[in-house]
């Protein structure tokens, strides 16, 4: 039964020829499909982080400032309030400890306010149960990506006193914070009263202000230091809400995909060429019909343009629909790692017709060259062809003929069909190239940043960070010396300042340490007593324009400084927020103007590097600190690698994700030049099985052919491959966070196992068709 | 030729010239291996309303005679000149174009496109070579009647893989008329047909010259170039004989008994 369809008779030929062969409509529109999909989910991901970020943070309710100080009375607060430019001051309790949820604590931190139901500044949100009085504790909702807890649960936390238990009564969220999961860090609410009560802290130690006129926050910020400094009030740190590096982090990954979606697209181009020619080869004498019977090439040439847009309004269709579910999914993800509040979602008009002009337009000029080459064919030729090429190179094949007599015909055969017709060889070879290339970038890329890991831990050559609140160093020194396994202990500290080129995390360290082991690439290390000198990282050194023998103003909120660049070392640490800046630890101390006994973050070296010894050691000075009412944050370097490792998983998830869509869209050009082979061959075919050729034998010819491109391509992606990757790599650097280019040379028998497995699967059709010709349909003349 | 269709009577009245007609036509065919000549300076010329036949055995060059009165195939030498216009000055979309106007073409293996029914094939001739004259909403109306005409319009809905040989050699007439032109040229029409069914097919090819068309068909059978009303017999791409038409001979019937 046959249903008319609308349209004349040459636009149901054109559906018709779409619809006719559906496996190869399924994958071209796939093809299409998955550049589309990747092209939209980006593009609204990207656009509604960007509109998250900025909502979340303005219903946090973002300090414009804030200062860590040692104890401050909540009775200064009007003072501070008065100061000109001054909206709002918040004061606050933070305290570090140990969560024991399961056999491996996990690190809290608890933020307690004197007024839980008045607070102003990053605010959170109650979204189950109540606020917590005495004994009772409110959980951020995130913390359940770390262990699981539940209203009317009870936690246990270490206190100087001991462990103590409080009661979970609420579950809160709050915005623009980065999930627990993703910082390997959990945060909880209390009343100050509470706290002090476990923990004997009766006073605030944070302090956030909101101003009216942003612009004039450094002078306001000074102005409340000197109220502050007035006071007594120790001043350990102030800080401006520096580099949003979730925005950067974000944009990265966006800019990598952006990429990659842009090679996916250039596949699908290949991949139209390949269909549009294989269509053109099986149609060549309904072509020529066509002409015959009055047809003029643009007319002809227009059906098939035709048949390619109903490939591409197929495949954009089910690429937008896909890409906006996508979109929200990796959105929705996104903001629930990071805590970020969606808003409504919306799918811009840009959006839509960029996603509708590539997935049509690239088609269709795509399409272009084969159908314009391809509808050149005279009608003589088109009916009188048989298949067989005639041969340009036969001399060259005679010759070489003569010397492989000892490899079998049927192998031959396939082996010299390669490049029979070279410009869909060079397509179809690029096609499986990119393939390669994808996935060897990809691996490269997961192997680089585990270098870079390792990197990270040769320079910071130590086993346990550990933070507290500033304590006298030489009696803190001595707590730590005295938990086995410790084997020393620096001072190592850290405070984002603000250059007039961009962030960049000021990090002291002792001026003979053993445990920073730089590596110096320009100018030298720190000299007897010389202060107001610092090293920079090269990271640093790139984006903020500066070498040895600059002087660089930086400041933080209240204070500003000018130093000597004595030296750059390599130090990949802290990229994303602009890189270090090392200095002696006296001096950082000394611009954070932190009494010069005291310390409050330290490198520990283990005698036992084993994982398990360390993590004894932490535990044991966790309980240590903590009963010494330092507040420690522990964190062991096996700990600081899994975190950044499960946050670089992200983006090897996506980068694998498409490097396989590539594959696939290879996958199909082979499938369509296989197919046209056998196609063109089928005289050729018919010769072969009238002299005895089995199906096997004649599977055989384009099975070797499928798998001699396949190794081929695999020696070409092996040339080009390593710069490839390390030109990716490269590009991650540069957006991302530079790495050490490595891949394992396994990966490249790996790449040729993915390629050859591609051959495989895309031989299967085409060597069955061959095998299926009869040679009656084939032997007869026109 | 501008116009549409041409008066094949008031042509012939007109000029008192043949329809189609033939000069000194070669084709040479070179390979890097060889060059063989497949038509040696042919003159021959088609009258108005004949049922024209070419025959002679395989090899002789018959089918490339077809193509090049198509304007499939253009000559080494010579030329054709049809109703007056020479082929050679057209470019391949004039030749298109031309043949969609003035030339029905019918091949041995019906050349119908598989996936559109028996019908649409004719209307895609309609499509493709102007619409004969007519307007789009009559299209359906002439392709039934084109399909009729070949005593084929049961099966108007069907598409080629459920037809019969016999019965898609009459829609390809049936498309060959679409677009009514003045001649119809047909290559072996019966060789891929049984002989009871060959013989309908050719009655109807026939019978299209009561109807004022000119039929010039391509045959190795000798009793269906028995039954042309004008015919040149081919041999190794020479003529050595023709019958109710002006040709001329260049391999006399002597030098064929010889070989």
């Amino acid at each position: 039964m046959h249903f008319s369809l609308p349209g004349g008779a040459l636009t149901r030929k054109s559906i018709a020829d779409v619809t006719r062969r559906c496996l190869r409509t399924m994958l071209v529109v796939l093809g299409i499909a998955v550049g589309v999909l990747g092209l939209t989910a980006i593009n609204i991901t990207s656009g509604s982080l960007s509109a998250s970020i900025a909502f979340s943070a303005n219903r946090a309710s973002a300090p414009d400032f804030s200062f860590n100080v040692q104890a401050v009375d909540a009775s200064l607060a009007p003072e501070l309030a008065a100061v000109p430019n001054v909206k709002t001051v918040q004061f606050a309790t933070n305290y570090t400890t140990r969560w024991h949820a399961s056999s491996t604590p996990i690190s809290i931190g608890i933020v307690a306010f004197a007024d839980l139901r008045n607070v102003k500044i990053n605010t959170f949100e109650l979204t189950a149960g109540r606020l917590p009085g005495q004994g009772e504790i409110v959980m951020e909702s995130s913390d359940r990506q770390l262990q699981d807890v539940a209203i009317g649960d009870r936690v246990t936390i270490e206190t100087a006193s001991g462990l103590r238990q409080l009661r979970v009564v609420g579950i809160v969220r709050t915005p623009g914070q980065p999930g627990a999961g993703f910082l390997s860090f959990a945060t909880a609410y209390m009343s100050a009263d509470a706290l002090g009560q476990i923990t004997g802290i009766s006073s605030a130690n944070h302090i956030d202000v909101q101003l009216r006129n942003t612009a004039q926050v450094n002078a306001t910020a000074r102005e409340l230091a000197n109220v502050l400094r007035a006071h007594g009030v120790v001043i350990l740190s102030a800080f401006t809400p520096g580099n949003n590096t979730i925005q950067t982090a974000s944009d990265a990954v966006f800019a990598i995909t952006r990429v990659l979606a842009i090679i996916a697209l250039i596949l699908t181009s290949f991949l139209i060429i390949n269909t549009v020619t294989t269509l053109i080869a099986e149609q060549i004498k309904i072509i020529g019909t066509m002409k015959a019977i009055g047809g003029t090439r643009q007319k002809v040439m227009r059906s098939y343009l035709l048949s390619v847009g109903i490939y591409g309004m197929t495949g954009t269709t089910l690429g937008i629909g896909l890409g906006i579910f996508a979109g929200y999914e990796f959105l929705s993800y996104l903001t629930n790692l990071f805590t970020l509040d969606l808003g409504s979602f919306q799918v811009t008009l840009s959006t839509l017709l960029i996603s509708v002009a590539v997935g049509i337009g690239v088609p269709l000029l795509a399409a272009m060259l084969p159908l314009w080459l391809g509808t050149k064919i005279t009608v003589r030729d088109a009916m009188t062809s048989y298949g067989v090429s005639n041969g340009k190179s036969a001399p060259t094949r005679s010759r070489s003929g003569q010397r492989m007599t000892w490899i079998p015909q049927t192998t031959r055969l396939g082996m010299r069909s390669i490049f029979r017709k070279r410009g869909r060889a060079i397509l179809t070879l690029l096609a499986l190239m990119i393939s390669g290339i994808a996935f060897l970038s990809v691996s490269a890329t997961s192997d680089s940043f585990t270098a870079g890991l390792n990197q990270f831990v040769d320079t910071y050559h130590m086993d346990a960070l550990v933070g507290t609140h500033p304590q006298p160093y030489n009696q803190v020194r001595e707590q730590m010396l005295s938990v086995p396994n410790v084997a020393r202990v620096e001072r190592f500290d850290d405070q984002f300042v603000k250059t007039p080129h961009g962030q960049i995390d000021l990090t002291g360290v002792e001026t003979d340490t053993q445990m920073y082991r730089y590596h110096l690439i320009a100018g030298r290390w720190f000299q007897g007593d010389e202060s107001n000198v610092l090293l920079i990282s090269d990271v640093s050194a790139g984006k903020l324009h500066l070498k040895v023998g600059d002087k660089v103003t930086f400041s933080d909120a209240t204070d500003t400084a000018t130093w000597t660049i004595i030296g750059e070392v390599f130090d990949h640490n802290n990229t994303l927020a602009g890189g270090v800046g090392i200095t002696t630890i006296d001096d950082l101390y000394g611009f954070e103007r932190l009494p010069a006994n005291l310390a409050a973050g330290f490198m520990i070296q283990a005698w036992d590097a084993s994982p398990q010894a360390v993590e004894h050691m932490a535990n044991a000075l966790d309980a240590t600190l903590t009963r010494a009412g330092a507040s420690p944050n522990i964190q062991t370097v096996q700990q600081i690698m899994a975190s950044n490792q499960s946050q670089f998983q992200i983006v090897t998830a996506i980068l694998y994700g498409v490097s396989v869509i590539i594959g696939l869209i290879g996958l199909l050009g082979l499938f369509n030049t296989l197919t046209i082979s056998v196609l063109e061959r089928r005289r050729e075919i018919g010769i072969l099985r009238s002299m005895g050729a089995t199906s096997r034998g004649i599977a055989r010819v384009f099975w070797t052919e499928g798998i001699s491109l396949a190794v081929v391509a695999w020696i070409a992606a092996l040339i080009v491959g390593i710069p490839a990757a390390y030109a990716f790599v490269s590009f991650i650097g540069s957006v991302l966070l530079p790495l050490p280019f490595t891949f394992s040379p396994v990966m490249l028998a790996i790449m040729l196992a993915f390629i050859l497995l591609i051959a495989t699967f895309a031989s299967f059709g085409p060597t069955l068709s061959a095998a299926r010709v009869r040679v009656s349909d084939i032997l007869r003349y026109d | 030729m501008s116009k549409l269709f041409l008066d094949q009577d008031q042509y012939a009245l007109r000029t008192g010239q043949p329809l189609i007609q033939v000069e000194h036509l070669s084709r040479v065919i070179e390979t890097r291996a060889q060059k063989t000549t497949i038509l040696h300076d042919l003159t021959f010329s088609v009258p108005v309303h004949s049922l024209f036949a070419i025959n002679g055995p395989s090899g002789s060059g018959k089918s490339t005679v077809l193509n090049m009165l198509t304007g499939i195939d253009r000559p080494s030498n010579g030329r054709i000149i049809f109703a007056g216009e020479e082929l050679r000055r057209m470019s391949e979309n004039g030749l298109a174009r031309w043949r969609g106007q003035q030339v029905g073409i019918i091949f041995q293996f019906f050349q119908l496109v598989p996936t559109l029914t028996a019908l649409e094939n004719v209307l895609l001739a309609l499509e493709l070579g102007g619409g004969g004259g007519l307007k789009r909403r009559q299209w359906r109306e002439r392709a039934m009647s084109c399909l009729a005409m070949a005593s084929v319009q049961a099966r108007a809905h069907r598409l080629p893989g459920a037809l019969s040989g016999g019965e898609q050699q009459r829609v390809a007439i049936a498309r060959a008329l679409a677009n009514d032109p003045p001649v119809v040229i047909a290559d072996e029409p019966t060789g891929n047909l049984d002989s009871h069914t060959a013989q309908q097919v050719f009655d109807t090819l026939a019978g299209l010259t009561a109807q004022g068309k000119t039929v010039v068909y391509v045959t190795h059978d000798p009793r269906l170039a028995a039954r042309a009303s004008a015919r040149i017999e081919l041999l190794d791409g020479q003529i050595v004989n023709h019958e109710g038409a002006e040709a001329v001979v260049t391999m006399p019937q002597s030098a064929t008994e010889v070989l």
